[in-house]
């Protein structure tokens, strides 16, 4: 038995054999050839490029019907990388001077446009050597006579292990069979992590290279609590994960029966129940779970999918399909909302000191006016077959809302005079993540349909602290006076003006603030799927007077430790006097 | 020959969609085009030599368009950067 120790991404437990995704490199190994042979060895390059651009045609044909035309887009620009000079006249140059086999000509040619590549500071293009990477591997194995080598998901239950998936080999992969994920990179803001935390799927990441030591087949345990992967697992072991498994489906089976009914206080107000989704592929599970709405799509995993910008066509159609899943209940779109930590790929921001500062959210998406108008004339389009909504990320005043709301007219005056069917009059609302937006709340709550509050930025800039430094993370404290207070005051700045308050933050799918939230008057919250059942739980057994008391008291702490362990204390009581209650167990952790 | 700048209204620059447009249209003509930018030099029909100029939205470019259909191909290929990359939604062609 031996225990790896990784990152815990997402929570749970699982106990399978190994699927073992990779993408590695052929070794090239370099021969030094008679003269009388380059002619023959030209010849095998080309007949290699051939092969390589048959297979690329055939897979643009079939992900034209699969991923759509974007997909098929990244793979012409591959054919272009098959014709392009740079490459293919090099690397035949390269087999007549150094006289050397077409693996290592390609090889060095490849190379050499990769290093002029990653000179540059530009991000984007410093990614795109996963392109080149991607058609060297495709000319190689054509060369050695191998596979193509395409990722594929597991066809029975798995874990699945990889050194690291991107987006498109998550997209590739799919979310069939996979019980757990264990990879060697990432972290837990990693779209992996992010992902598999929606789908309820536990991983571990940040496995290192120990992640090579997972062999397909291997009975492997994955402990996503604690972040460990246990290899050849002992008898015990074994035992141990299979009634922590079985644990989880008790759990699971008794929270099932409030799915279809509402979070009701028992003294009688009601949570909007919502859920913080990025594909359609989730909108299953957030049914399955009891989500009354989608209260946040996160749509960046819509445009970082692909290497390149979805039109509004395209965007349309993942929208609408959305809408038809969530069959008439409301979906909050957030528009596009790139900088800080996540990776702007093909968007070409650079990069920046503070990013977190810098030109991400509502001020990015102003200054790229043609990008902003294709997303927000599909999200009118898509309001057309269900009640969608629109919220702009990063608002740090009235000015800002203002001239996104203008760019909204423009959308609407054309979609009319286009005649094309559209909502005119979907609801506009804001994230509410910048301490600015909570202190003008009352001016924004004024030009707006609703809040929706971002608590993973307005904890970070409230307190000054950047949520991916480490030596900071002590400060990440929702429950600080500061932050407190603007909660406090800007959902009441919201409801003076009669508009709706809600949170799609972190903070929301942590149990142990249902009660906070329920406490700030809050009208809905936006979770994890796999979180709702919990949170709704928590909701149907607090009184509002409760949970409001609690709230006093916790704003009346001098600092945010304090109120940490009044709050601690809170829960420990509660849980005490359930248990004696010997009512249902209340189900633990976040 | 003929030469002229060009302004980059593609929103992200010329990425590797952008480059692939330049590249599929510059392979049209029989003119040789040159692009450079900052001291860098590319062919036009070339998708990584383009990419790898690395000019983002509103840098000015210099074409050198030199064979027999350059007026043509100098026409062209300003449209295309200049006007067209500025509308992501336009199919490829």
């Amino acid at each position: 038995m031996r225990i790896l120790r990784g990152i815990p991404a997402s929570p749970g437990t699982a106990l399978a054999g190994v699927h073992h995704v990779a993408r590695e490199l052929p070794v090239v190994v370099r021969a030094e050839l008679p003269a009388a042979d380059l002619d023959r060895e030209v010849e095998r390059l080309h007949g290699a490029l051939t092969t390589a651009r048959a297979q690329i045609q055939a897979l643009v044909a079939r992900l034209s019907a699969d991923l759509g035309p974007e997909g098929a887009a990244i793979l012409e620009s591959h054919l272009l990388i098959l014709e392009d000079e740079l490459i293919v006249d090099r690397a035949v140059a390269l087999v007549r001077e150094q006289s050397c086999n077409a693996e290592a000509a390609f090889h060095d040619a490849v190379a050499e446009v990769a290093a002029r590549l990653l000179e540059t500071e530009d991000g984007y293009l410093r990614e795109r050597v996963q392109d080149l990477r991607d058609v060297e591997d495709r000319v190689l194995r054509a060369l050695m006579g191998l596979g193509s080598g395409r990722l594929v998901g597991p066809a029975t239950p798995s874990v699945v292990a990889a050194d690291d998936l991107a987006p498109s080999d998550t997209a590739a992969i799919g979310a069939r069979n996979v019980l757990a994920f264990a990879l060697g990179a990432g972290s837990r803001t990693s779209h992996v992590a992010i992902l598999a935390r929606s789908l309820g799927i536990p991983a571990v990441v940040g496995l290192g290279d120990a992640v090579a030591e997972l062999r397909d087949g291997d009975l492997v345990a994955v402990d996503g609590d604690r972040g460990e992967v246990v290899l050849q697992p002992d008898g015990e072991t074994v035992a141990r994960f299979r009634q922590l498994s079985q644990q989880q489906l008790t759990v699971n089976a008794k929270l099932d029966h409030l799915r279809d009914l509402p979070a009701t206080t028992p003294d009688g107000r009601r949570l909007g129940m919502l859920v913080n989704i990025e594909m359609p592929v989730e909108v299953e599970k957030a049914l399955a779970c009891g989500a009354e709405g989608v209260g946040l799509l996160r749509t960046e995993y819509i445009y970082f999918q692909r290497q390149t910008i979805p039109t509004e066509a395209q965007q349309l159609e993942i929208y609408a399909e959305i809408m038809r899943g969530m069959a008439g209940r409301p979906v909050v779109f957030r528009t596009l909302d790139v900088g800080g930590d996540k990776v702007q790929r093909y968007l070409g921001a650079r990069k920046e000191s503070n990013p977190f500062l810098g030109w991400r959210g509502i001020r990015f998406l102003l200054a790229n006016r043609p990008l902003l108008k294709a997303q927000l004339r599909a999200i009118y389009r898509a309001a057309a077959g269900g009640p969608a909504r629109l919220m702009f990320p990063m608002i740090t005043g009235v000015e800002e809302l203002r001239e996104a709301r203008d760019v909204c007219r423009e959308c609407v005056a054309e979609l009319a005079a286009e005649g094309l069917p559209h909502d005119p009059d979907l609801e506009v609302g804001i994230m509410i993540e910048t301490p600015a937006a909570a202190l003008v709340a009352d001016l924004l709550a004024a030009e707006c349909d609703f809040f929706s509050f971002g608590t993973n930025d307005l904890v970070q800039y409230t307190l000054a602290m950047d949520r991916l430094n480490s030596r900071v993370a002590y400060l990440y404290q929702p429950v600080h006076p500061a932050v407190l207070r603007l909660l406090r005051d800007a959902t009441a700045a919201a409801h003076a003006a009669g508009i709706r308050a809600g949170i799609c933050g972190e903070m929301a799918s942590e149990t142990r603030y249902a009660e906070v939230l329920l406490g700030l008057g809050l009208d809905d919250v936006s979770v994890h799927a796999a979180q709702l059942p919990k949170i709704k739980q928590v909701v149907r057994w607090t009184p509002v007077a409760e949970a409001q008391g609690l709230l006093a008291d916790l704003l009346t702490r001098r600092t945010a430790a304090e109120a940490d362990r009044l709050l601690a204390d809170y829960l420990a009581e509660k849980k005490r006097r359930r248990a004696e209650a010997a009512g249902p167990e209340v189900p633990d952790g976040a | 020959m003929i030469a002229t700048p060009a302004t980059v209204s593609d929103p992200v620059g010329f990425h590797l969609r952008a480059a692939g447009r330049i590249v599929k249209l510059a392979k049209t003509f029989d003119a040789e085009v040159t692009v450079r930018f900052q001291g860098r030099v590319a062919n036009a029909k070339s998708i990584m030599g383009l990419a790898s100029l690395a000019a983002d939205c509103g840098s000015v470019v210099d074409l050198e368009i030199e064979g027999p259909d350059d007026a043509a191909a100098a026409a062209a290929l300003v449209r295309l950067i200049e006007i067209d990359l500025a509308h992501p939604e336009v199919p490829e062609g």
